[in-house]
């Protein structure tokens, strides 16, 4: 009897030692069914996604605003252009801002997309680089780390986007072998990356020597002392893509359910307005073509 | 002789004990190992998901609506910086609808960490973080492996050690009581030599003093000088049986001494040729000597006795630290192994109780022989 006692409490103890050791947290619990599409806010409209057009649109939205226009414009922070595009599909925003193709996975949930215009891509640098522009041929070596220094001396720090932003591949259209580059430069993790436009402007314009791939309307639209170099010669500018001289742009647009677009039909007839143009070209974008809205 | 097997009972109770032992060894440290390290994996897990907590949490200051669109950048960032690398990530908003992000495949047997992002004191996401377990199997397999042939090593030791121990004891305890058997034995020997010199033969030698004395006053001659006779039988039987169980000359002579005379002896009193052939011995213990001297008067008995020999060899000599004796005969040997007699079985029995052994040929065509081994 006494030993069954004493068995007792031996495994009690062996029981509670191994429960001690097995702690541990219990996985999470099945997902909940996909989410369903939220309801549109009566009073404001909505906007968020790719960072390349939330200058254009704050902007925009201010001019709305100061016209009296209904509903008000509310830009989001940035969520890049797949956030923004999963966003609106979700029914959290109404319109999405979208600065590349959209996936075959994305064009499959059945979004309306509405061209806005097309965002100048250029290499920025911060405002006392020596140099005014770079030769094609330069920029790969400076991303592999080949080449450290410019030809006054000074330290090159060259700088990342995030794999997914939209810039790259529109540079990539420029410089050749820039996209090799800077995939070996991920690898290395030997850049420093930056992963939002507001992060990139203030890395740019805080590191000496620095240079990224930068979209220029946030430059004109924010007014940033930032200094754009010019490619092989050439200045990136909306005349510039406009005389496809330069070749370094991204298409902007929005996206939207079809049941919202009636309640954004307002705003997006503004934008397609001679005066939304003109405001467009002076942020630095180039308007879309006059093209039809759904 | 040990009443009972000491090294069998000790085996037996020692059998379980060092299986208990070896079990307990085998089983605790990989438990302990693993225990400990699913704890530190588990505060691993719980740690990392914290620290993504946290960096959600300024996430979703930023973006308080639509802060899980964003998740997918802010994890390729974790990613860039390998802080995701072999990890399993889940983040679930507060109603519970999972954050779509590319991670690393869930592990088949997966240790959980969680962790709560509270905004203003109310949750705002669970963060799960999944870590691979297989490596803390596997490594708890390889040391329950390793200490598997530690305990079955370990086990054998403590084992073989004590029950080696325990059988070198019992041999010991065997040898010493074979000795004090013969000691007693050759004791009793004594003892019963002497009565019989001290009383039948003092009684014998008086009644054939007193009948000499008594000789001439009696008429019948004949009668006296029978009685006379049968007295002196008597007296000779007795002073043989006195000889014979406590030989005088072992003290007087030595073994090899004693031997001799005894051959001497034997050789006149049975017409037996006895050669002996004696090499340089060391100082034999008392009870080495009385056994041999033993030996070779019970072979060579059975040698006149039943092997209708002519002549009979004693050899005695020493190799290896090992004193050998060997008594063997010409003669036709017609007793056979299965039935030896009181005579050859005392021979094995001498040799054994002294840690030694006795090997007994008895064949027809070469007669009897015994050879004995026994340690010095």
């Amino acid at each position: 009897m006494k030993s069954v006692r004493c068995s007792s409490w031996l495994v009690l103890i062996l029981l509670g030692v191994l429960g001690a050791g097995c702690a541990g947290e219990l996985p999470p619990p099945p997902p909940r069914p996909a989410v369903t599409v939220g309801q549109p806010d009566r009073d404001a409209l909505h906007l968020g996604g790719t960072g390349a057009m939330t200058p254009l649109v704050t902007l925009l939205g201010e001019e709305w605003t100061r016209r009296g226009g209904i509903p008000r414009i509310l830009v989001e922070e940035s969520i890049g252009s797949g956030g923004g595009i999963r966003a609106t599909y979700d029914g959290a925003i109404d319109l999405g801002m979208v600065s590349r193709p959209l996936s075959t996975d994305e064009v499959s949930l059945g979004l309306v997309s509405i061209p806005v215009g097309r965002d100048v891509v250029a290499i920025v640098a911060h405002p006392g680089l020596y140099a005014d522009g770079f030769l094609a041929a330069e920029l790969p070596a400076l991303y592999r780390g080949e080449q450290k220094r410019f030809a006054d001396g000074s330290v090159a720090v060259p700088l990342l986007r995030d794999r997914s932003e939209s810039a790259n591949s529109a540079l990539d259209r420029v410089v050749a072998g820039l996209a090799e580059a800077r995939e070996q430069a991920y690898k290395q993790r030997r850049l420093r990356v930056l992963y939002n436009d507001r992060a990139m402007a203030e890395a740019l314009a805080g590191t000496p020597g620095s240079f990224g791939v930068f979209s220029l309307s946030w430059l004109l639209a924010y007014r940033l002392p930032l200094k754009v170099l010019s490619i092989d010669g050439v200045h990136p500018s909306p005349q510039a893509v406009a005389d496809r001289h330069y070749h370094g742009s991204r298409e902007l647009y929005f996206v939207a359910r079809p049941e919202r677009l009636a309640r954004a039909r307002a705003f997006l007839d503004f934008i397609r307005s001679p005066e939304a143009k003109t405001l467009v070209r002076s942020y630095g974008y180039l308007p879309a073509e006059a093209a039809g809205v759904p | 002789m040990i009443p009972f097997d000491l090294t069998g009972w000790f085996r037996r109770r020692m059998l379980p004990l060092v299986a208990l032992s070896a079990l307990i060894l085998q089983v605790s440290a990989p438990t302990a190992y693993y225990l400990t390290k699913r704890h530190e994996l588990w505060q691993q897990a719980h740690a990392e998901a914290t620290r993504t907590a946290m960096l959600l949490h300024g996430e979703i200051e930023q973006r308080p609506i639509l802060w899980r669109y964003n998740v997918p950048k802010l994890m390729e960032r974790l990613a860039a910086e390998g802080m995701l690398h072999g990890r399993f990530l889940d983040i679930r908003t507060s109603s519970g609808q999972v954050v779509p992000i590319d991670t690393t495949a869930l592990p088949r047997r997966a240790l959980w960490g969680r962790a709560e992002v509270l905004i203003g004191g109310e949750p705002a996401a669970t963060v799960w973080v999944a870590l691979d377990m297989a490596p803390l199997l596997h490594g708890t397999l390889q040391l329950a492996i390793g200490f598997a042939g530690l305990a079955l090593a370990l086990a054998v030791v403590l084992y073989w050690v004590p029950v080696h121990t325990v059988a070198i004891a019992q041999r010991r305890i065997k040898t010493l009581l074979g000795e004090l058997a013969l000691t007693i034995q050759e004791e009793d020997r004594r003892r019963i030599a002497r009565d019989l010199h001290d009383g039948a033969g003092q009684a014998l030698t008086a009644a054939r003093l007193r009948l000499q004395a008594l000789g001439s006053t009696v008429s019948d001659q004949s009668a006296v000088a029978e009685i006379a006779k049968l007295l002196d039988n008597a007296l000779g039987e007795v002073r043989r049986s006195v000889y014979s169980l406590s030989p005088p000359a072992l003290s007087e002579l030595g073994l090899v001494g004693a031997l001799a005379r005894h051959c001497e002896t034997f050789a006149a009193a049975t017409g037996l040729k006895v050669i002996c052939e004696f090499s340089e011995l060391p100082a034999l213990r008392p009870k080495v000597e009385t056994a041999c001297y033993r030996i070779v008067q019970e072979a060579l008995a059975n040698s006149a006795r039943h092997a209708n020999a002519r002549r009979a060899w004693v050899q005695l000599g020493q190799e290896d630290g090992v004193l050998r004796l060997s008594i063997y005969d010409d003669g036709v040997a017609t007793i056979t192994a299965s039935r030896e007699g009181l005579g050859l079985l005392g021979i094995r029995e001498r040799a054994r109780l002294l840690d030694g052994q006795a090997d007994v040929t008895v064949s027809p065509d070469k007669g009897l022989r015994v050879e004995v081994t026994i340690p010095l």
